[in-house]
């Protein structure tokens, strides 16, 4: 495989287009807070770019090689063979999480008679296709992604301000219950959603050009700040254009907003379009995803031929789990709520990436601790 | 009986024994040194070509006070400018061979007797194999043989019967030169050099294609151009065997991508001024011998969308007439797909007094609505053929019937709603405004793609098939170049002459290479 | 080339399938442009849609009615639509459905729950206009055909517009809002109503369309007030103008001031900004609202034209008293019915957090009725005209 290399501009608008994708599911946990939906997207935005300034001494301690001999140079060959081996169940796991909900969405709005599992075998076909492309396309494909999405939300927010008028005051009561009631579910959302599953955007930071890559940590911060200004304006603007009340009435408030938009009776229903955007942007999730799990699989044994074959086996195994396990949709999301997010979630994304951290700290003193050793030999 | 037989296929075998084999490879004659004799090497001529009509020999003996010589002239007639023929080179031959001061003797002296001193038309070269000799006789060149001499003189005479220099068929722009390519190779060079008179412009030659030895010249700017892809066109060229070149088309098949995609990626042009102005932005210009088409090496998206038009209008307008086209681009790829879509699967973008009034055109049409909408697209496809096919005496009144007969008629009749054929007309309008007829072709394909997967599956096909385009885009190259170059990996320089035309004196580096190779 | 022969073949396929998939023709739809919910005799509910024949539109109209009013009973509403599909050809199709007519009857035991259906449906419109129904069932408010619009259901929607724009007693709420006001805390709802003037008979027949003078239609009436969500009273029209003042609504309306010798003079208000400030000592609320016009004299009965001060400046004083006089009347009124219809709770949820936080639970009852509000009326005459 030749050497595939993504620029900068690339890792951002990746960033973008992956953390957009959890916009499908913000719906769900706003049911508590009401018109303070907006404070925790605001908290999480430093929590965020903290837990990636974390995530970043992997490489910055190792010396920024590919993401494979970081993790040997830290923990050796055989526990990062365990790492490699229990995080591609992982990323699994969230890319059949993301195809669900995708796919709920989808079946709501436009799709309302097709079987699921032909949505899923349509779905996963292209994200076969990108994947056996390579991260380079991906990332140029979510350059192209990122310019539709920016553009048509800059559009929408034009139209919108035009017909409807924003009632500020939507917004008080501000924290009526203090600020500790906001702290539990920011640190829910930043390591799950709406700006967290950011692990696997580590694994393709591999594939950053080498001259790049110092500064690419900036760019990621960057990417995820704006990302997340992006979710609070949207989230502000659903509060003060809708009402909390009408808020909950559905599993993606954005989609809602995009409805006021009646223009002359002539633009109407933008919400469909909305739902294709969101589409564009969970492909590119699904790409990075793909990609990491087939780094994950390098790890462990090399694949050289036969990718198809590779990312077709991984499709059917998760089109049967999704066809089987998760009919139920109310019941994923209690699950999800209840014992994913707060235990699996965390344990991937925080506490494992946390100790990989500390160790690769001790060994980069270890390493230092040898070498003075020579010096002194001498 | 089974004796007969098997004498008959002696005898056989014995004549296939002594005659030449055809087809010939290359390998006979390619290397075959001449004769001595002038007889011996028409004869061997003889072998190949004798039996053409337009084979013409001309053995004569020359006299002067010394010597007798005897001199052959082969030529294909109706190649030649017989005049020329005529007056210089017989005439010379005979009136300059009296001048010989002294008996020549056979060989290296005799041989540059009358190079130098016997005939006096420029243009003289030599050839000592039999390869070359053919290759020049069946280009239209004079061969001299001289008796006692192993290599022969070859005169140039060519005339071709040649079109005239004439505006372009495809790509004609209102303002500007209007003069384009035709068949023949050496005009085809001048009408570049006419507008590059720059010494570092370089006109490489190669014969390419092993039946038809065609000639094909890689026109590039040296110190501008990329070394990589100039080499790489240079190892296409010689690595694929093509058998046949007959069109620059043909040298495509050599010099394509390997990675399948119905996306043009070799820039045609028949304009001279366009492809002086690729050549100047760093590009390779392949020209071939009877082939009114320049391609271009490597092409990026954008540039099917441009126009040297562009150039001569100010930077606003021409922005303004570049986004018209790429609007053109947009509409003929989506129009019948967004069509379906609100028509089949979502009628809730339409609004009411729209919806009721295509309702009602429906309700009284018999095919359902992607039967009708494909229809009435591949009678568009068909009308749009024939055109192109038709001589112009029959072609416009009857494409003109055909639109009425087809569009109007099927109308009033009940067969089609009247939506239909607005859509499939503004459809191929768009389609026609893009500049380049391959992307034309191309983006007919995608079009058929796109409307069925519309039909079959709604938005969600609409958008994954959206997703497999936009990714398929991004991943071609072109010849080391991303073909997507000013999108997909996103650069402002590249984005300032996309879709809209940033004033020259912003295009600081136009005269520099637009895309990124990365190795 | 192989890859492009197997992408054919895949796409051929395709071609073939589209016939068996999900697949809504335009022609299959039945357009339901308005939707009218009433209570019969037994208790349950009636259903009445109004659709579109699609018919007698297109190129080639046929000489049918271009709508259908078509009505079934059911339980809930999910049940009596079902059946409505009995009655009709095609399917229901509810994006474009304007208007919700619900009659008063049923607005008198609740319309929460069918408001919440139509709106969390995903097919509809994020607005359509609620009515309710005055003096006459709902379904016979669809039937009334009207000259000026083929589809009668926006030829009310035309209507409803036009008032609240330039008359100023009626109101345009999308169903967001309607929502939201439902279930919020410390607002009641209003809403605008719709009744038929002239015979019902001969509003649906469609010769009605094509005689000069008009005997039945529809038009639109005032607000009524909810608690909870049942309707409990109606607005007459200056208290609903009254209301639209303090809700800062008003965006081109006029008023009629009486001088001092008797004679109307028309004042049309150009813009009104209108400001509410909450004043609370304990659990004494005190609601200041300040109301800031412009106006223009349109019209004077008495003749008089002149730009002399004096008499500006006295028009603007009546003006000032004038529309005080509305917005106190609106209040008590809205008071004696124990329903606050402004929002002053919703404003005291949002910013004084805790003192609502005690008083939520007797805030309809006990509170509301004691609240004090004071009106300051300022404003310009900027023109006389003519």
């Amino acid at each position: 495989m030749e050497k595939t290399y993504i620029s900068r501009r690339q890792l951002f608008t990746l960033i973008y287009a992956y953390i957009l994708s959890n916009e499908l599911t913000r719906g769900i946990y706003l049911y508590h807070y009401r018109q303070s939906t907006w404070i925790p997207v605001l908290l999480a935005i430093p929590l965020s770019c903290f837990l990636f300034f974390v995530y970043s001494f992997i490489y910055k301690n190792t010396d920024y090689p590919d993401f494979k001999t970081a993790m040997e140079r830290i923990l050796g060959k055989f526990f990062s063979k365990i790492l490699f081996f229990i995080y591609f169940f992982y990323f699994l796991l969230l890319f059949a999480l993301k195809l669900r909900d995708l796919v709920e969405l989808v079946s709501i709005y436009t799709m309302q008679h097709s079987p699921f599992w032909m949505l899923y075998a349509f779905y996963l076909l292209v994200a076969i296709y990108c994947a056996v492309k390579g991260i380079e396309v991906i990332a140029r494909y979510s350059g192209l992604v990122f310019a539709i999405t920016f553009f048509s939300f800059v559009l929408f927010f034009v139209l919108l301000a035009i017909v409807n008028e924003p009632e500020f005051q939507n917004l008080l009561p501000f924290m009526p219950h203090g600020f500790l009631e906001f702290v539990n579910p920011t640190l829910r959302m930043a390591y799950s959603v709406p700006l967290g599953e950011l692990f696997p955007i580590l694994v393709i930071f591999q594939y950053v050009r080498p001259e790049q890559k110092k500064q690419a940590f900036k760019t990621s911060y960057f990417g995820i700040a704006a990302i997340g200004v992006t979710l609070l304006i949207i989230s502000i603007a659903n509060i003060v254009y809708l009402e909390a009340e009408a808020l909950i009435l559905g599993y993606a408030p954005i989609v809602r907003l995009w409805r006021r938009i009646d223009i002359e009776d002539f633009i109407q229903r933008l919400d469909l379009v909305m739902v294709n955007i969101l589409l564009l942007n969970v492909m590119v999730k699904s790409g990075v995803l793909f990609v990491a799990v087939k780094a994950m699989a390098d790890g462990i044994k090399e694949i050289k031929k036969g990718q198809i074959i590779f990312y077709g086996l991984l499709s059917i195994g998760l089109m049967a789990l999704l066809l089987f396990l998760a009919r139920d949709y109310p019941k994923i999301l209690n699950i999800r709520f209840r014992i994913l997010i707060p235990y699996l979630i965390s344990a991937f994304e925080v506490f494992i990436p946390i100790l990989v951290v500390i160790i690769s700290f001790f060994r980069k003193k270890q390493a230092a601790g040898a070498e003075k050793q020579v010096e002194y030999n001498i | 009986m089974a004796i007969f037989k098997k004498e008959k296929k002696q005898l056989e075998k014995k004549e296939m024994d002594n005659k030449p084999q055809f087809p010939i490879s290359n390998e006979d004659y390619l290397h075959k040194g001449l004769y001595q004799t002038v007889k011996e090497n028409i004869d061997y001529l003889k072998i190949y070509q004798g039996e053409c009509w337009d084979f013409s020999t001309d053995e004569f003996t020359l006299e002067n006070n010394f010597q007798e010589i005897e001199v052959g002239l082969v030529h294909l007639a109706g190649m030649i400018d017989q005049r020329l023929l005529n007056k210089t080179v017989i005439d010379a031959l005979n009136r300059n061979f009296s001048k010989a001061k002294k008996e020549l003797p056979e060989g290296e002296e005799r041989f540059r007797f009358f190079k130098t001193r016997v005939l006096t038309t420029t243009g003289i070269e030599e050839a000592d194999t039999f390869g070359k000799v053919f290759n020049l006789l069946l280009s239209g060149d004079v061969i001299l043989f001289i008796q006692g001499c192993s290599k022969c003189l070859v005169i140039g005479a060519r005339m071709y019967q040649e079109r005239a220099v004439e505006k372009p068929t495809t790509q004609i722009t209102v303002m500007g030169s209007n003069d384009s390519f035709n068949e023949n190779l050496l005009t085809n060079i001048s009408l570049i050099r006419k507008r590059i008179k720059n010494p570092n412009l370089i006109f490489k030659h190669y014969i390419v294609g092993r039946e038809t030895n065609t000639n094909v010249v890689l026109a590039y700017i040296k110190g501008l151009v990329d070394e990589g892809v100039l080499r790489e066109v240079e190892r296409r060229l010689l690595a694929a065997e093509i058998p046949e070149v007959t069109d620059a088309n043909y040298l495509e098949v050599a010099l394509r991508e390997r990675q399948f995609s119905i996306f043009p990626k070799i820039f045609y042009s028949e304009r001279p001024d366009t492809v002086a102005n690729n050549i100047l932005e760093g590009r390779v210009a392949i020209l071939c011998d009877s082939s009114p088409e320049a391609l271009i090496a490597p092409s990026v998206f954008v540039q099917f969308l441009h126009s040297t038009e562009d150039f001569h209008q100010k930077a606003f307008i021409a922005s303004f007439f570049r986004i018209l086209r790429t609007l053109g681009l947009i509409f003929s790829l989506f129009m019948p797909s967004v069509y379906i879509l609100l028509i089949l699967h979502h009628s809730e973008l339409l609004p009411v007094n729209l919806l009721f009034s295509i309702a009602g055109q429906r309700i009284l049409t018999p095919l359902p609505a992607y039967l009708e909408l494909f229809a009435v697209m591949i009678a568009f496809d068909l009308l749009r053929e024939s055109g192109t096919r038709m001589p112009t005496a029959i072609g416009t009144s009857l494409s003109f019937v055909g639109a009425i007969i087809i569009g109007q008629s099927s109308v009033e009749a009940g067969l089609i709603s009247p939506i239909i054929v607005i859509v499939v007309a503004l459809t191929g309008i768009g389609g026609l405004v893009i500049p380049n007829y391959k992307l034309n072709l191309a983006t007919t394909i995608v079009k058929y793609v796109l409307t069925i997967i519309s039909a079959a599956l709604g938005s969600f096909g609409f958008t994954l098939s959206l997703v497999i385009l936009l990714t398929h885009l991004s991943s071609l190259r072109s010849f080391g170049a991303d073909y997507f170059a000013p999108f997909a990996p996103l650069s402002k320089e590249g984005l300032k002459d996309s879709l809209i035309r940033m004033p020259l004196e912003k295009l600081r580096n136009k005269f520099r290479k637009q895309e990124q190779y990365p190795h | 080339m192989k890859k492009g022969i197997l992408i054919s073949i895949i796409l051929l396929f395709f071609l073939i399938l589209s016939g068996c998939t999900q697949k809504k023709e335009v022609e299959d739809l039945m357009i339901t442009t308005a939707i009218a919910l009433d209570l019969t005799e037994e208790g349950s509910l009636e259903l009445s849609v109004q659709l579109l024949n699609s018919n007698s539109a297109g190129n080639r109209p046929q000489d049918v009615t271009p709508i259908v009013v078509v009505s079934e009973t059911g339980r809930t509403i999910q049940e009596a639509l079902r059946k409505v599909n009995t009655i009709i050809t095609k399917k229901l199709f509810f994006s474009h459905f304007v208007i919700l007519v619900i009659g008063e009857e049923l607005a008198r035991k609740g319309i929460l729950p069918f408001v919440a259906f139509f709106a969390i449906n995903q097919e509809t419109l994020h607005r359509f206009d609620i009515l309710i129904a005055r003096g006459c069932k709902g379904k016979d408010v669809l039937k009334i055909v009207s000259v000026a619009a083929n589809i009668p259901a926006m030829a009310v929607e035309g209507k409803l517009v036009a008032t609240t724009k330039l008359y100023g007693i009626s109101k345009i709420y999308t169903n967001d809002e309607v929502m939201s006001d439902l279930r919020s805390e410390g607002i009641s709802l209003t809403l605008g109503s719709i009744e038929i003037i002239g015979d019902l008979e001969e509003g649906s027949d469609l010769d009605n369309r094509k005689t000069i003078d008009v005997r039945a239609y529809t038009k639109v009436s005032t607000l009524g007030v909810f608690k909870q969500d049942r309707i409990i009273a109606w607005l007459d029209e200056e208290e609903s103008l009254g209301f639209t003042y303090l809700m800062g609504k008003i965006k081109n309306s006029y008023i009629i001031v009486t001088k001092g010798d008797g004679t109307f003079v028309s004042v049309q208000l150009k813009t009104c900004k209108v400001k509410t400030k909450l004043e609370t000592e304990g659990e004494k609320i005190k609601v200041k609202v300040s109301i800031n016009f412009q106006g223009e004299v349109v019209e004077d009965l008495s003749g008089e034209t002149s730009y002399d001060v004096v008499y500006v400046e006295d028009i603007r004083q009546r003006t000032e008293y004038e529309i005080k006089r509305l917005c106190e009347k609106v209040f008590s009124k809205a008071q004696e019915l124990k329903a606050d219809i402004f929002g002053y709770g919703r404003m005291i949820y949002r910013h004084k957090f805790k003192l609502w936080e005690e008083i939520k639970d007797r805030y309809e009852d006990e509170i509301f009725p004691e609240i004090e509000a004071e009106f300051t009326i300022k404003g310009n005459i900027i023109r006389v005209k003519p």
